[in-house]
C-alpha cells in the first residue's frame, strides 16, 4: 500500500527535501532496471544507465508538470535513455520474413507453449525477446510486463496511439515466429 | 488491444523475472543526487550574484551616459553670503531666550492658579 503519491514526494523535493528522492529511487528502480536491462542486455550499462535516468529526472523535476503520470515521465525517460545506448552500440538483429509474420498461427503456438514447463516457456519468451530490436522490444514489456496502456505506451515512446497497436499486432506476430522457431 | 485480458501472452510476460538493482544502488544514487543538488544550488548562487552585479553595472551606465549625454544640469553648491550670519544668530537666539521665558512663566503662572 503507498502511504504517499508521486506528487507528494515531488513536492517535497521542489521544497528543498532532497531525502524525499530516495522513495521514489524505491519505487522506480526496479521497473526501470528491468526495462534497461531487457533493451541493453548488458548488467554492468544496465546500473549506470538506470543511475543516469535518475539524474535527468533529478535535474529535469522542475520541467515535470504533471500533464502525464510521474511513472508515464520516468518510463520515457528510461525508454530513450536505453534506446539511445543501443543506438550508439550499433546492435544488429534479426530479420524475419514478411511470409513468416503473416502466416504464423497465434493457437498453434499457444497450443506448443502449453506443453512445456514454466521455465521453460520464459527461458523461449526471453531468448525470442532478445532477438526483437530494442524499439520493438520496448513496445511489447511497456504493454504485457509493465502493463501500460496503448495511451501510455503512445505517450513512452513518442508513437501515435495507432502505431502502437499496429506495431503491437505487428511485434506479437514477430514474437510467435520466433517462439515457433524454437519449438522447432 | 488496450484491454489485453485472456491474453496468453500476458499470462508469460507477467511470470518474467524482473531484473533487481543492486544492493548499493539506493545509497550510491542519493550520494550523487545530494552532490547535484549541491552543485546546482551553487550555480543558482553563482547566478544571482551574476544577474545582480549586471544589473548594477547596467543602472551605474546608464546614469554615466544620461549624465554625459542627455544634459542633466550639472549640480552646484552655492555658499550663503556669510556677512550677515552674526544678525542671523542675534535673531535666533532672541528667539530662543523669549520662548524659554515663556515656557517658565506659563508654568509659574499654572502653579500658582492650582
Amino acid at each position: 500500500m503507498e502511504l504517499y503519491s508521486d506528487t507528494y514526494y515531488i513536492e517535497r523535493i521542489q521544497a528543498g527535501d532532497i531525502s524525499s528522492f530516495a522513495c521514489l529511487i524505491d519505487k522506480y528502480s526496479r521497473q526501470v532496471h528491468s526495462l534497461i536491462f531487457k533493451l541493453t542486455r548488458n548488467r554492468e550499462d544496465t546500473e549506470e544507465l538506470a543511475q543516469d535516468v535518475f539524474m535527468k529526472v533529478f535535474r529535469h523535476l522542475e520541467s515535470f508538470k504533471g500533464e502525464s503520470s510521474f511513472s508515464t515521465w520516468i518510463y520515457k525517460i528510461a525508454y530513450n535513455t536505453a534506446i539511445s545506448e543501443t543506438r550508439r552500440r550499433k546492435l544488429e538483429f534479426l530479420a524475419i520474413e514478411e511470409s513468416l509474420i503473416e502466416n504464423v498461427s497465434e493457437e498453434q503456438i499457444a497450443h506448443a507453449m502449453g506443453q512445456s514447463d514454466e521455465s521453460e516457456q520464459i527461458h523461449r519468451l526471453e531468448a525470442a525477446l532478445a532477438m526483437l530490436p530494442p524499439d520493438e522490444c520496448a513496445i511489447i514489456l511497456l504493454f504485457y510486463m509493465e502493463e501500460k496502456s496503448i495511451d501510455e505506451v503512445s505517450r513512452i515512446t513518442g508513437l501515435s496511439q495507432s502505431n502502437v497497436k499496429t506495431r503491437l499486432h505487428r511485434i506479437r506476430k514477430k514474437l510467435f515466429v520466433l517462439l515457433n522457431g524454437m519449438e522447432e | 488491444m488496450n484491454t489485453n485480458e485472456n491474453d496468453w501472452l500476458k499470462g508469460l510476460f507477467s511470470r518474467l523475472p524482473g531484473e533487481e538493482p543492486s544492493a548499493s544502488f539506493r545509497e550510491d544514487m542519493m550520494k550523487r543526487i545530494m552532490a547535484e543538488a549541491i552543485r546546482i544550488k551553487k550555480r543558482n548562487e553563482r547566478l544571482g550574484w551574476l544577474s545582480v552585479i549586471l544589473a548594477s553595472l547596467v543602472i551605474v551606465g546608464l546614469a554615466i551616459a544620461s549624465l554625459i549625454y542627455t544634459g542633466i544640469p550639472k549640480i552646484t553648491i552655492r555658499i550663503p553670503d556669510l556677512t550677515t550670519l552674526s544678525f542671523y544668530l542675534f535673531i535666533g537666539s532672541l528667539a530662543l531666550i523669549l520662548l524659554t521665558l515663556d515656557h517658565y512663566f506659563r508654568q509659574a503662572y499654572k502653579k500658582k492658579h492650582q
